[in-house]
């Protein structure tokens, strides 16, 4: 599904030049589940801005369901990301002037669906997120643990082929924490691709896959001993 | 999805209220300032329109070619029926109304009064303009000599409710003549360029005048042009009529056809029927309002961009989440389309404030009943397009340039760019409202200053009685006799025109000047005891006086000026004399000037003082003054009255102060500087909004960075002026510009008056005292606020 080849990123400054990403070749299947982990400015929320097409690369190749995609203009890039990729931040990232619903309901909006279709699919996720008599409220009124769960909500309301998922747990206490890990397993478990930055390696155990970033590179990747072969 | 960008709008709207209130309070005073202008602006150029085919009615006007001058009048010699000699002229009529309006007295038998709007016309003039006729029959109404139509307000003034067809009106501009109502049209509209109230035949006019009326009179003359007849072409036939029928030599004489509805905005013709309006007060209003409209958009812009950093998260999720840029320019465009709309009820409620005061300064009579009309709504339309377009522009284009991955990384746009744009912003309203200060400071100062002027003679304790007609003036040394007889009345005299508004314009001749040379002077027919009443000081020589008989016609007073111009070392006893030249017959005999009056102000301050020339001519006096003794002045007018009543039991007694009527001659300068002194209030208070929301902004942005400084040991004093000192640089660099612009303007307005104030640096001093004091009570309550709070509270956050 992903695929990458030399992928680099550089940011420049008026007097400082920093390598943010360095050649970085990284692949992931269809319904794989990939941890990022690695210490703090190491590049993982770079690397997943550029899978999630919301930052392009300086340098290399990125191919995204077989199409090379690096070069590709914001307009091209917002339509593959709304169609295909889901997002959830460690900051939930919800709009406050929004209710649950609304928030759930917003990329459906983009995508052009008709009411109807929109009614049926919110309250589909509501149910699922366990956030039905809660559809009403602003963010300011919800928990950490609700507010993220909405998030992950929006994310899989299009149904997306791909989920990014920046250190989802980073503003939870751990029993959220276990709440919204549990969730995405069962994502995972219907089929879709997960790839997600974390620093806790208990957390990290959830994936297939664990990549470890130092200084904007790939420094080793282990598949999980339960998922091998 | 649009329910989707107004419930956002209007959520947020909620949650920052302080702002949303600043944003939305400028945005309603602009609106109402501009709704006003907008009311104004369809009210001046409706005129005439309401007219059934206006755009086929043309009026003719003359121009006159002589030695020295081209004039340009509105009415023209009278023509012979245009549409008998031209066939594109479906109609035509003659209009007339006796050139000093109040001069015609009209009865019921019973009440009487003296009455402007007094007209005479063809019977086809009802052919041309559609005036409504709610009683009689427009065809046959002004047939004959003895028909008269009346308005509406006349009939109920003279008859009340009784039916007034067949009543009868006695009527009198120079000699008395009998008049039967044969019609009542409604009231005509305020938006006419001409108001009649009684409306009688043309051929009635010799009764009422003279012989010879129609023939040697001038008249206003509209035409109806057929449908698709072009003007133009009609015009380029009429010198044939004017050599053909008339004799008249077309190089002197040319008749033009001035549109209708172009009379009321464009024609300050010689002898227009009514004071126009002028294009300039509108283009002026426009300026003004949209001065203020664009304040209010730049307060709007501002706060909407410094506060987008609160929407960059915002931003770049709904691009994370597959919105296209163009979606969200439309966004946040809806969203000041959004703020705009809020901004109507308050504008709405402002014009009803704002209203009395604006038809007060331009005697104006706009109503909050036009509110709902089509096209006020459509401008309104129009507007809140504006101000949604240009207060959302530039936000919605710099918010939706935001990058989700920037955003997310604290890298949400260039601070500097943003922080130019705002800047030059407020400098721009800071600067604005400076010079409209200035201005408005400059005009009540140059006002002041007229009025305490010293003009030559006095204005107070002067009643002045118009005498009216031939009749008026030979009860006047009865008059006189009086009221002098009161020991409550100190002088009388009479002169043909007020010393502050000398009009007339004679050749005159004296002894300096080669054979039958003349030189135009301004002059003034004057009775005994002129200079007294008025209180005018002789420089040298003397007063027209009674033991002197050869001073009825033979002796003549000069100005300072006249002597000056004359080159006359030794005014006294030089021999001069006005021209008898044009004249139907002769006045003016040669005599000596007796007497050197100080100069004084013959006409407005715009003008410099200029020769003038005083002589006793019984025959010409409009204006009796009386001075009054100080301090009695409500028993000198029971007195004036009563013995007003002996003397002319059959007209009212009617007076103004003289003071008040030298008042007027600067009605439009006071006009605007009121006008100029709202326009400076609002913008400075619209301004001041601004800066209170952008000062409040900072000081909730920097509010860390405050904390920190005073843990290390900032005082409060130190912080209140860090956060003062990004406003008054502003303010400095906003005084830079505007002075001299200011100066610009300012100067060139003094320059219209020939005696003017001195405009020093004080004015400029004062004004940017107002704006600094207006800009410390804006942001300085922040500044105090941030220097008093608790450094825990800024930091408590991290």
């Amino acid at each position: 599904m992903i695929k990458t080849k030399n992928l680099k990123k550089i940011y420049t400054t008026e007097e400082v030049e920093t390598t943010a990403l360095n050649d970085i070749n990284l692949g992931v299947k269809e319904g794989e589940y990939v941890a990022i982990m690695g210490p703090s400015g190491c590049g993982k929320s770079t690397l997943l801005n550029i899978l999630g097409l919301i930052d392009q690369p300086s340098s290399g190749e990125y191919h995204f369901l077989g199409e090379e995609i690096s070069k590709y203009s914001e307009r091209k890039r917002a339509s593959i990301r709304k169609n295909n990729i889901g997002f959830v931040f460690q900051s939930f990232n919800l709009i406050d002037e929004l209710t649950v619903y609304e928030n759930v309901e917003l990329p459906l909006l983009y995508l052009g669906f008709t009411a109807a279709e929109r009614k049926k699919r919110v309250s589909e996720i509501l149910e699922q997120m366990q956030l039905m008599a809660r559809k009403n409220h602003f963010p300011q009124q919800l928990s950490g643990g609700q507010q993220q769960r909405v998030a992950v909500g929006r994310a899989i309301v299009a149904r997306p082929k791909l989920i990014l998922a920046d250190e989802p747990t980073g503003n939870l206490d751990s029993a959220h924490g276990e709440e919204v890990m549990k969730l995405m397993a069962e994502l995972h478990e219907s089929g879709t691709a997960i790839v997600m930055v974390t620093h806790s390696p208990a957390y990290a155990e959830y994936a297939q896959r664990i990549i470890h970033l130092f200084d904007g590179h790939i420094v080793s990747e282990n598949i999980q001993a339960k998922f091998k072969i | 999805m649009f329910g989707n960008y107004l419930k956002v709008a209007f959520r947020s709207i909620l949650r920052d209220k302080g702002y949303s209130f600043i944003s939305i309070a400028g945005l309603a005073i602009g609106l109402s300032c501009s709704l006003v202008i907008w009311l104004y602006i369809v009210r001046e150029t409706s005129y005439d329109r309401f007219n059934e085919n206006p755009g086929r009615i043309y009026r003719l006007t003359m121009e006159l070619k002589q030695a020295d001058r081209t004039a340009h009048t509105a009415y023209v010699q009278p023509l012979p029926p245009l549409e008998k000699e031209f066939p594109e002229v479906a109609a035509s009529a003659r209009l007339f109304t006796y050139s000093w309006k109040e001069r015609t007295l009209v009865s019921n038998g019973s009440k009487y009064f003296y009455e402007e709007r007094f007209f005479l016309a063809d019977p086809s003039i009802f052919k041309i303009f559609s005036i409504p006729f709610l009683k009689g029959n427009p065809e046959s109404a002004l047939a004959g000599t003895s028909g008269i139509v009346i308005s509406e307000s006349i009939a109920r003034k003279y008859f009340g409710d009784e039916i007034p067809l067949g009543k009868a009106l006695s009527v009198k501009n120079l000699t008395p003549a009998e008049f039967t109502v044969s019609g009542v049209f409604k009231d005509f509209p305020d938006n006419s360029h001409f108001h009649c109230d009684f409306i009688a035949p043309l051929a009635a006019g010799s009764k009422l005048f003279w012989d010879g009326f129609l023939e040697r009179n001038s008249f206003y003359t509209y035409v109806l042009l057929d449908k698709g007849v072009s003007a133009a072409g009609l015009e380029k036939k009429l010198p044939s009529l004017l050599a053909r029928r008339l004799g008249m030599d077309a190089g002197s004489y040319q008749l033009h056809l001035q549109p209708l509805t172009a009379i009321h905005l464009r024609s300050h013709l010689s002898g227009e029927i009514e004071a126009n309006g002028d294009l300039s007060t509108i283009y002026l209003f426009s300026l003004l309002a949209f001065i203020i409209l664009a304040s209010a958009c730049i307060n709007f812009i501002n706060l909407a961009t410094a506060r987008a950093e609160g929407r960059a998260k915002e931003v770049g999720l709904r691009k994370v989440v597959g919105a296209q840029r163009v979606q969200l320019i439309c966004q946040f465009l809806s969203e000041s389309f959004f703020f705009a709309l809020a901004a109507v009820p308050p504008a709405l409620a402002l014009i009803g404030i704002l209203l009395p005061p604006f038809n007060a300064i331009l005697n104006a009579n706009l109503s909050l009943s036009e509110v709902g009309r089509p096209v006020f709504i459509a401008g309104l339309a129009g507007i809140i397009l504006f101000v949604g377009l240009v207060s959302g522009g530039y936000p919605a284009f710099l918010l939706s340039t935001f990058q989700p991955a920037r955003v997310f990384q604290s890298r949400a746009g260039s601070r500097s760019r943003r922080s130019l744009s705002r800047t030059v912003l407020v400098v721009v309203q800071c600067t604005v409202s400076v010079i409209l200060i200035v201005g408005t400071l400059v005009v009540f100062s140059q006002m002041r200053y007229i009025q305490n002027k010293k003009m030559g003679f006095d204005k107070d304790g002067l009643v002045i009685l118009h005498l009216k007609d031939w009749e008026s003036l030979q009860g006047y040394p009865s008059l006189k006799s009086a009221l002098i007889q009161s020991p409550n009345i100190l002088r009388v005299s009479a002169s043909a025109d007020l010393p502050s508004e000398v009009r007339r314009r004679q050749l005159a001749w004296h002894e300096g000047l080669a054979g039958e040379t003349e030189e135009p002077v301004s002059w003034n027919a004057v009775d005994y005891d002129f200079l007294e009443t008025y209180g005018i000081e002789l420089a040298e020589g003397r007063d027209f006086s009674k033991e002197f008989p050869s001073d009825e016609k033979q002796a003549y007073i000069t100005n300072e000026a006249a002597a000056k111009t004359f080159g006359w070392d030794q005014p006294l006893g030089k021999m001069f004399s006005l021209s008898n030249r044009d004249l139907m017959r002769p006045m003016f005999e040669k005599g000596t000037v007796i007497g050197i009056v100080k100069d004084f102000h013959a006409q407005s301050l715009h003008k410099k003082i200029e020769p003038i020339v005083l002589s006793i001519q019984k025959g010409l006096y409009r204006y009796a003054a009386v001075k009054i003794r100080p301090g009695r002045t409500a028993e000198a007018l029971d007195f004036m009255a009563a013995q007003w009543k002996k003397v002319y039991p059959d007209r009212p007694f009617d007076y103004f102060f003289f003071d008040q009527e030298v008042g007027k001659m600067y009605q439009s300068e006071r006009r605007a500087g009121r006008i100029f002194g709202v326009a400076a209030l609002l913008s400075i208070l619209v301004a001041g909004l601004g800066l209170y929301g952008l000062a409040s902004f900072s000081a909730a942005r920097r509010t860390k960075e405050i904390g920190i400084r005073k843990t290390l040991g900032a005082s409060g004093g130190d912080i209140a002026l860090l956060l003062s000192k990004e406003f008054t640089l502003l303010f400095v660099l906003a005084n830079v510009i505007a002075w001299p612009a200011a100066y610009f303007v300012m100067s060139k307005w003094l320059l219209s008056f020939a005696y003017r104030i001195r405009f020093g640096p004080e004015f400029f001093a004062l004004a940017a005292l107002v704006a600094f004091a207006v800009m410390l009570v804006s942001v300085g309550g922040q500044a105090v606020k941030a220097a008093l709070a608790d450094p825990v509270d800024s930091l408590r956050y991290e």
